[in-house]
């Protein structure tokens, strides 16, 4: 299957040197930036991964951001976050201080009417009073902050700050540094734990109900919380775990291996059944479930583009 | 279904349980508590100046003269059902040969035991008719609303083997190439949405939804189920920047700017009660087909025991997208009186029997 995957990405390379969603569709950012990383270190990808690398660079719009797409202008912060993960991981942080910058300044609440404002700062003297909209990062501006983009945006700032010497970092007016900043992103992620363990997209609970959680969202947060010691990330994992048996996702089976891996779990049952998975569908040739099914079985060999401490490996 | 294991598309938002509520349940409800506290603090003319009046343009004007819906009974999934579509099709003279059709099916979430989706025997049979009359090809898309695993969804609800069997190619809506498309009425306060590009280059666009009431919406049926046309990779999972400019405005804001050329409702078993992911399947047995997206939903709700002119979206749309008025429908095959199936509502719905 790995071979089948990396010649499958690299003919499915643009040429601007961008990877769509599906053969034939135009450039996005999330392929790109999966595929990027998959590739990194695979020989006989040298050249496509420098084309893509050019892609990215071009494609960053001066305020140090990506959008989405290359059909889509508007500036997104989680577009922004797995971009500047690709660049980390395969061309080092030049280019990244400035998507730093951005995702930064992405982060914030809900936008509220100004009446519940007014309603959340009279109660903020209640001495039970807990924060219900935390800062985060939103799929696209003036909606809510929800998990994935949250997950995405606190994983490229904590790779970029164990990359680089982060004593000039700017703080924002009223916003923090990255420190505070990660550390309420990460706060916001632990109020949303299902009860059960496990990430819903949103809420762990809505208008009383109790949701449930994803595996896919939970693999995800968990890849960027990467806390073993934290008792939300271990429940979390178990949820996992029990959740992977009888997952008909290739993606999000091929997510859980790769957090697992980070966790110090065997991943190897997983792969396994990604694989039957890709013997029946070929994955629906999606890109960047081929990409992140090439990532889960590099983490098997050692190399987990996701862990903190690991950068660039050209 | 335990209560852990409940979740749903809209219920599963991100935001706190009261600002959802502010921002998406019931705009008149929610303009209502706005007015009361702006009023408790002295500021209701400024609160009032927020008032606005939804409008249309010319062109997004589309209502028919006369509309028909037809009911065609079909007992269960394990029947010729392509033999049942494909008299619903001829009933319409819908020119299909040479056709690109997209079947929108609604896939949100698979759970054993629970009827969320459009049945894969309905979507396979869809298949098969459109191929027998001509169609030059047929693709089935869907951009599920909260889940990015589509490909687990394809999988787990049963749709995978029908469209292996067929060669039928499946596009994740979701992950398709987008296009900024100019709105046709001003609800949501937008001028423009993207959508799918394989909506969008498709000649025949069909809705096929599954008949289940809604617990935001009343029911949702073929005009709801264009929500899965607004792609995820722009708007994120769920769509929120839907909700956050309301459910039923932006139902009626897609349909003005994209046209479901034809309807077929599976209504072999729907779900009533505390849809559209957590209520209770209900047999009604049948498939509701038409080419009046308008006409055919509040047909739907006619059949569940429902009255249309409360939902909404439907009111609204029945101003200029489709007919809304009984007198204005014409049925064929079944009537309305005769399979119709009271479906159970949540409490904040009991409104609509009436």
């Amino acid at each position: 299957m790995r071979s089948q995957i990396v010649n499958f990405l690299l003919e499915q390379q643009n040429r601007d040197g961008s990877w769509g969603f599906s053969p034939g569709k135009a450039g996005a950012t999330e392929p790109t930036a999966y595929a990027l990383m998959s590739l990194a270190s695979e020989q006989s990808a040298y050249t496509s991964v420098n084309r893509g690398v050019e892609f990215l660079k071009k494609s960053q719009t001066p305020r140090g951001a990506w959008s989405i797409s290359t059909q889509d202008s508007e500036e997104a912060a989680w577009a922004t976050a797995l971009a500047g993960l690709a660049l980390l991981t395969v061309d080092g942080t030049q280019t990244c201080r400035s998507a730093a910058d951005f995702i930064m300044s992405s982060f914030g609440k809900h936008p509220r009417p100004w009446i519940l404002r007014l309603a959340d700062w009279m109660r903020s003297f209640d001495a039970s009073y807990v924060e219900e909209n935390l800062r985060g990062w939103k799929w696209l501006p003036e909606t809510a902050n929800w998990v994935e983009p949250t997950a995405y945006a606190l994983l490229f700032l904590k790779k970029f700050l164990r990359s680089v010497q982060f004593a000039s970092a700017p703080t924002l007016n009223g916003r923090g540094g990255p420190e505070s900043i990660i550390a309420e992103g990460e706060l916001l992620l632990h109020q949303r734990v299902c009860s059960e363990g496990g990430w819903n997209y949103g809420n762990a609970k809505v208008l009383g109900e109790e949701l449930r959680p994803y595996p896919l969202t939970s693999a995800i947060a968990l890849i960027a919380l990467q806390n073993p010691e934290n008792s939300d990330c271990r429940r979390s994992l178990a949820y996992l775990q029990r959740a992977m048996a009888g997952e008909r996702s290739a993606l999000a089976l091929c997510m859980a291996a790769l957090c697992l891996n980070l966790y110090d779990i065997p991943a190897e049952p997983w792969m396994r059944a990604a694989t039957v998975l890709y013997e029946e569908t070929q994955f629906f040739r999606n890109i960047k479930t081929s990409a992140v099914a090439l990532l889960a079985l590099r983490s098997i060999e050692g190399q987990n583009a996701f862990r903190l401490a690991t950068n660039v490996q050209r | 279904m335990s209560k852990g294991e409940q979740s749903s598309q809209d219920s599963a938002s991100g935001l706190s349980t009261r600002q959802y509520l502010l921002s998406t349940r019931d705009q008149q409800h929610t303009r209502r508590w706005f007015l009361q506290a702006a009023s408790s603090l002295g500021v209701a003319s400024l609160a009032g100046c927020t008032e606005r009046r939804p409008t249309w343009k010319k062109g997004g004007y589309r209502k028919p003269s006369q509309s028909r819906v037809a009911i065609l009974k079909a007992a269960n999934y394990e029947g010729d059902l392509t033999d049942v579509i494909l008299d619903g099709i001829r009933t319409f003279r819908l020119d299909v040969a040479g056709k690109r059709v997209l079947l929108k099916p609604n896939l949100v979430e698979y759970e054993r035991d629970t009827v969320i989706n459009t049945h894969p025997a309905v979507i396979g049979a869809a298949i098969e008719a459109f191929l027998k009359l001509g169609a030059k090809e047929v693709k089935v898309g869907e951009g599920p609303g909260h889940r990015r695993d589509t490909d687990g969804l394809l999988l787990a609800s049963g749709l995978y083997p029908f469209l292996k069997d067929t060669k039928t190619q499946f596009v994740d809506l979701n992950l398709d190439d987008i296009r900024r498309i100019p709105l046709q009425s001003d609800y949501m306060g937008v001028d423009s949405l993207y959508f799918a590009d394989s909506v969008l280059q498709s000649d025949l666009l069909v809705s096929m939804p599954k008949l289940k009431t809604h617990h935001w919406a009343g029911m949702t049926l073929s005009m709801k189920n264009l929500f899965g046309i607004v792609p995820g990779i722009k708007y994120g999972w769920p769509k929120n920047f839907l909700h956050w400019r309301g459910i039923n405005e932006s139902i009626v804001d897609i349909n003005s700017a994209i046209r479901a050329h034809f309807a077929i409702v599976d209504g072999i078993v729907g779900m009533e009660g505390n849809g559209p992911i957590q209520g209770t399947p209900k047999p009604v047995g049948v498939l509701v087909f038409g080419d009046d997206p308008v006409a055919v939903d509040a047909t739907c709700t006619r059949v569940v025991g429902l009255n249309p002119e409360k939902i909404h979206y439907l009111k609204q749309a029945g101003e200029f997208l489709g007919n809304l008025e009984e007198a204005m429908i014409q049925q064929v095959g079944s009537q309305v009186s005769t399979v119709q199936t009271r479906f159970h509502v949540i409490e904040g719905f009991r409104h609509l029997r009436s």
